[in-house]
């Protein structure tokens, strides 16, 4: 099966910082290639090279060095994080300029020309209620724990539909018995939407049951067995959608831009 | 290599050429808690590794930095590695390890019989111990049956999060990346 994200020779240097911080070599000639619907996690310390890895497989940093493809495309040349049927990028990072509450922050990201706040808020509820923090809508970031936060940034990196799915350290500063809840979750994109997951994690819990364990250790990425194939059963939420509609959900293609638009209609 | 006490004696002659005595002393250190052994077996170790010639005796007199009294007279021969012997050396410390917990304890068995100058061997060792590591993660299954499956899984869990981080330590101490 052709790859859906493929990292090719990848290698990426950190510029000279401030306080006379010196290059950093943070990717070394690395090579992967994502499946559609595969679950891959990435296991490695601090400064190993993983966050810079997500950000280069989500399009968000351009490598020094090698190629990046989405769909056998340049990443580097049609980005695609936050495009339908693209790219998403989970984070517990929510802006207090893009919105205040939590359904108004996964809202966020569909608020383009084409939906409207109404039709957003819906989607934004409906995608709170799958990670199951539909209770959290109306609550501030600064309220939710760590794990209310994770649910909700998965709802926002999800309600445009991608096909892959970066998740950083999802299991950070979660308390233990809510680990397996959050893993099953994203278990649940890969297996039931077949939307790839690519996520990193310091704690090996997050590895139990992925499709394909690896390693990062200053930059270097070691690889377990080949990916699985995919359940003949399964098809990809894209597949027999037409061109103009990747993620098969009936709403247009194209980027969807954030907006910091108040959301106070009611649903 | 059927045993991995054959390998371990192996590798101590082809380490240095030794007696009998020397070879028990050294095994004692080097595998205390790994691989238990009475110096009779290991005895009978070295002299079936002649007869299967991966090891060969030698005079006395003819080896260099023979340390003790071998306990068996002073003139006991000092066994040093066939060409065949080296050979089946290497070939067990490349095997692959089986996706186990039993792997840990293969694997610390064979790094302690690698040579202490032979860094790029310990790497590899370590590489495909993490390698097992990484599999018995993915192979374990994220839900969990009932209680005592999720406590077998919490402590796999715990299990390969150590030998993750002791990886990683030891590939630094490797001088690899």
């Amino acid at each position: 099966m052709a790859a859906l994200l493929e990292l090719e020779g990848v290698t990426h240097r950190w510029p000279p910082g401030g306080c006379g911080r010196r290059e950093r070599l943070a990717l070394r000639d690395l090579t992967l290639a994502v499946a559609p619907g595969e679950l891959v996690g990435v296991w490695g310390t601090r400064h190993s090279g993983r966050s810079t890895l997500l950000l280069v497989a989500a399009g968000m940093v351009r490598p020094s060095e090698g190629a990046v493809r989405f769909d056998g495309r340049p990443l580097a040349r049609a980005p695609m994080l936050g495009v339908r049927g693209g790219i998403g990028c989970c984070d517990r990072v929510f802006d207090p300029v893009i919105a205040d509450t939590a359904i108004e922050h996964v809202a966020a990201p569909l608020l383009s020309g084409a939906v409207s706040d109404r039709e957003a808020e819906r989607a934004a509820y409906d995608q709170l209620e799958r990670v199951g923090a539909a209770d959290l809508a109306e609550l501030e970031p600064a309220d939710l724990d760590p794990a209310e936060a994770l649910r909700v940034g998965l709802a926002r990196a999800t309600i445009a539909r991608p096909r892959l799915l970066v998740v950083d350290e999802p299991t950070t500063a979660v308390r233990a018995a809510q680990e397996r809840p959050l893993l099953s979750l994203l278990h649940s994109f890969a297996r039931e939407e077949r939307i790839a997951v690519l996520m990193t994690a310091d704690d090996a819990a997050a590895l139990a049951g992925v499709d394909r364990a690896l390693s990062l250790s200053r930059g270097v990425l070691r690889g377990g067995a080949p990916a699985p194939a995919p359940a003949a059963d399964a098809a990809p939420r894209g597949r027999g959608a037409p061109a103009g509609d990747p993620a098969g959900d009936g709403l247009p293609a194209g980027r969807v831009v954030p907006l910091p638009l108040p959301l106070r209609e009611g649903r | 290599m059927k045993s991995n006490v054959s390998a371990a004696v192996l590798s101590l002659v082809i380490e240095q050429p030794s007696v009998g005595a020397s070879v028990c002393r050294r095994f004692e250190t080097r595998y205390h808690g790994l691989l238990g052994s009475g110096r009779q077996h290991i005895y009978d170790t070295l002299a079936r590794l002649v007869r299967q010639g991966l090891l060969e005796r030698v005079p006395r007199d003819l080896l260099d930095a023979l340390e003790g009294d071998d306990g068996r007279g002073p003139t006991a021969d000092g066994y040093r590695a066939t060409a065949r012997g080296a050979r089946a050396y290497r070939g067990w410390l490349t095997e692959p390890v089986e996706p186990s917990k039993l792997s840990r304890q293969e694997t610390l068995i064979r790094l302690a019989s690698t040579q202490p100058n032979d860094r790029a061997t310990a790497l590899a060792l370590i590489d495909r111990y993490e390698q097992v590591i990484l599999r018995l993660m993915q192979e374990t299954a994220l839900e969990a049956g009932n209680l005592m499956d999720e406590l077998v899984a919490d402590e796999r869990t715990d299990f390969a999060q150590a030998e993750l981080r002791w990886v990683q330590r030891t590939r630094e101490k490797l001088g690899g990346l």
